[in-house]
């Protein structure tokens, strides 16, 4: 099993479930793993930004539970 | 540098939608290649569910507030305040149910918004529920973004009257082909294809026939149900033959034999004919790869049933073809003859072939085989496919021989006296017949002899003279010759 593989099925908590990524050449798989980590690092950073501009915009009442929920500061 | 290989079209539709999923130029997944489009799929989704899942509990907690508000200062907050990516978030882990309610306060364009970043498997959940009107307008919207693998994933998860109006609202053709590109759902692709009426299909299909949307079309043919693909092939099919031939040209290069193969397979013999015998067919170099790529892809018994509809020109070159691919190759046309009960049309196509290639046939393992032997000679229905098939025959190793004319002579005799009929006016053949005929099996050689010897006069005397050239102590023996050698 190549690194690359082994790294992308780690970050995707998936051991031994993409076997037939050993037949693609290594850059590919090291592309998609470095991709599926930038994205789920994206996704993460995208949520935290997108609560950071809604907390204000939402009515005072809501705010303190959004805050509670979607940030790790309560 | 040398282009990529171009990809298979399960494959490709995937690649896209797995860049955008990663953010990433399809370019630098071109290597996926020789993946299939399902475990790709399934690499995607792995993906997906880790991405959806950032903070799942919370969003889902956010999602169960929400159900004590009225619906519409849910819409409100949720589009004045959250924005689409939390609304996205929270939306998937509602009750379907609840969204509908929701859904009435919420505008099209925050739906177009939401649309790209949700969890696509809570699209197949959510967008049933939602009013008509609704989705139609959204949909309008993703199709002036060109977002057309969002649009694929919407159109997977649209009810039939909002398919209905969603196709009505897109004048464009092309961009129908796009979308359906896109889709994962087979039976829906075919629900889509039912609710288009006849003169709109015959518009996209032919928007289809150009070059650059050939793919797109060629996926909506190959992935519909039985009945569906004979129809549109057929609108494809009933181009002129100049456009034809220049989409002979891209299937070439963006390697689509498989799905053009497939689709030939429905298509109206009138369409089928025209195609197969296309000028730029006449090419051995590309019939040659058309045969790999049926031979790699498991479409032999598909593929040899076109050569019937071919002119004698065509039927040379790629019977040619199909020999310059190697042994494996031409083992898996005869079996494919076998498994598809084509073996008239092989015997078709090896008139046209010469001697040489007519030992590399002889020689091949796979006619040893009893049941390929008789097959191929219950296909013997006149003097032409005789002499092809005696004169392979002939020419073939002992065990080949015996099983041939095991074969002739298995049915009581009534086989071999129809060869016998067909070869009596061509001394050549029936020079080849005798030579297959000595080899036969020790437990028919009685009955041979009978049949042999039961034949008129002429025949007699025809068989006699073969049986000097060809040194056959059978035919000597069973005319009462004396013995040769």
């Amino acid at each position: 099993m190549s690194k690359a593989r082994q790294k992308l099925e780690t970050t995707l908590d998936a051991p031994e479930a993409f076997g037939f990524l050993d037949l693609v050449p290594t850059e590919t798989v090291e592309a998609i793993a470095r991709r599926t980590e930038l994205r789920l690092e994206a996704e993460r950073e995208a949520v935290d930004t997108a609560v950071e501009a809604a907390l204000p915009r939402l009515p005072g009442w809501l705010r303190g539970s959004v805050r509670a929920l979607l940030t790790d500061r309560s | 540098m040398t282009a990529p290989e171009p990809l298979p079209l399960e494959t490709r539709a995937e690649v896209g939608k797995l860049a955008r999923l990663l953010d990433g130029p399809e370019t630098e997944l071109a290597a996926l290649g020789a993946t299939g489009g399902e475990e790709l799929r399934r690499l995607r989704r792995t993906i997906e569910r880790q991405v959806f899942d950032n903070r799942h509990e919370r969003f889902r907690r956010l999602a169960r507030l929400a159900r004590f508000l009225p619906a519409r200062m849910v819409a409100r907050i949720a589009m004045e305040g959250l924005g689409p990516l939390l609304a996205a978030r929270v939306v998937a882990r509602m009750d379907p149910y609840r969204v509908r309610g929701i859904a009435r306060h919420i505008t099209p364009s925050f739906v177009a918004d939401i649309a790209p970043i949700i969890d696509p498997e809570s699209v197949r959940v959510i967008v049933p529920h939602l009013r008509t009107e609704l989705v139609r307008d959204a949909a309008l919207l993703l199709v002036e973004r060109a977002d057309f693998v969002t649009m694929g994933r919407f159109a997977d998860a649209l009810s039939p009257q909002a398919l209905r109006a969603v196709v009505g609202a897109i004048d464009d053709d092309a961009t129908l082909l796009r979308t359906a590109f896109y889709l994962e759902d087979r039976e829906q692709l075919s629900r889509i294809v039912h609710n288009i009426d006849n003169a709109r299909i015959a518009r996209i299909m032919r928007s289809g026939a150009q070059a650059e949307l050939l793919p797109e079309a060629l996926f909506v043919v190959d992935h519909v149900t039985d009945e569906l693909k004979g129809r549109l092939a057929d609108l494809m099919g009933g181009q002129d033959e100049t456009v034809l031939d220049a989409l002979v040209t891209v299937a070439q290069r963006q390697k689509l034999w498989g799905p053009i193969l497939r689709a030939l397979a429905h298509m109206h013999p009138r369409h089928m004919r025209k195609i197969v015998n296309l000028p730029s067919l006449r090419d051995e170099a590309l019939l040659g790869e058309l045969v790999q790529a049926a031979f790699e892809q498991g479409l032999l018994a598909m593929a040899l049933p076109l050569a019937r509809q071919m002119r004698r020109e065509h039927k040379r070159i790629v019977a040619t073809a199909a020999l310059r691919q190697g042994e494996e190759v031409a083992e898996a046309v005869l079996e494919a003859a076998q498994v598809a009960g084509e073996w008239a049309t092989l015997l078709d196509l090896a008139q046209y072939i010469g001697d040489a290639e007519r030992y590399r046939i002889a020689g091949l393992a796979v006619l040893q085989r009893p049941d390929v032997a008789e097959a191929l000679i219950a296909e013997v229905r006149g003097p032409i496919t005789a002499e092809t098939a005696l004169s392979i025959l002939s020419r073939a190793p002992e065990a080949t021989q015996r099983s041939a004319a095991g074969a002739m002579l298995s049915d009581g005799g009534t086989l071999i006296d129809l060869l016998l009929d067909h070869c009596m006016d061509s001394p050549d053949t029936l020079e080849h017949l005798l030579v297959v005929l000595a080899h036969t099996p020790e437990a028919h050689r009685s009955q041979a002899m009978h049949v042999l010897a039961r034949r008129e006069a002429t025949d007699r005397e025809r068989l006699a003279a073969a049986a000097d050239a060809s040194g056959s102590q059978l035919v000597a023996e069973a005319l009462g010759a004396p013995t040769i050698g």
